[in-house]
């Protein structure tokens, strides 16, 4: 992505208005870059935040604030490879992924 | 909870933004395969519906923009996003020429996201 997706901050408003994150744990499907993660990761208790593009998930990772780094993990997987909990996520976000 | 977000596959509109205003140049259309991949996506959560694994709670639909400070930034994000658009036109490419002519300016894509958060039953 090289534009400057929605200073505006519409979409952050829309998901903040669909799902309170305060306190949750939360994974995310298909994070890619982190974009859409960084939306919602400092409201949130924990984001494991996972997609199969190993590229953009080293750039997630770099990219991860200092404040955030003790509660978002980043991981390159799929979902056939990712190994999750059950009933361990509060929220499941399913980012531009299906 | 889980919360759905993707793109919906209507025709996006692009504006070239300069100091004299705004100007559209055209629209873009999704690819056929992605307008298929979207279809599949909202049948397959409708059909978590149907067996009642989720029930909907809310849905919404809202625009977001994408700015690019220049035609060159547009164009690669077009390529780099192929798959799921039709190519732009040479009508649109010289719209924004013209439109960029004499003033720097900024090229925004708008794209329609449908947002849906669902409840696991049982």
């Amino acid at each position: 992505m090289q534009g400057s997706i929605d200073p505006e901050g519409v979409e952050t408003k829309a998901i903040h208005d669909l799902a309170d994150f305060a306190g949750k744990d939360v994974v995310e499907v298909g994070c890619g870059d982190g974009r859409l993660t960084w939306r919602f990761a400092d409201a949130a208790a924990s984001v494991l935040a996972f997609d199969p593009d190993e590229a953009a998930i080293a750039t997630a990772r770099e990219q991860t604030p200092p404040a955030l780094r003790g509660r978002v993990t980043f991981r390159a997987a799929d979902m056939a490879s990712i190994d999750l909990a059950a009933g361990a996520y509060d929220v499941g976000v399913l980012s531009w992924s299906i | 909870m889980l919360l759905d977000l993707h793109p919906e596959p209507r025709l996006n509109p692009v504006t070239v933004r300069t100091s004299a205003g705004t100007t559209r140049v055209g629209a873009l259309e999704y690819s056929a395969s992605f307008i298929e991949t979207v279809a599949a996506a909202n049948e397959a959560l409708a059909m978590l519906e149907r067996e009642e694994v989720f029930v909907r709670e809310q849905q919404t639909e809202f625009e977001v923009l994408i700015h690019f400070d220049s035609a060159a930034l547009w164009q690669a994000h077009m390529e780099t996003e192929a798959q799921y658009y039709v190519p732009p036109d040479e009508a649109m490419l010289s719209s924004i020429d013209r439109a960029l002519e004499g003033a720097p300016g900024e090229i925004v894509m708008a794209e329609w996201i449908r947002g849906t958060r669902f409840r696991r039953l049982g």
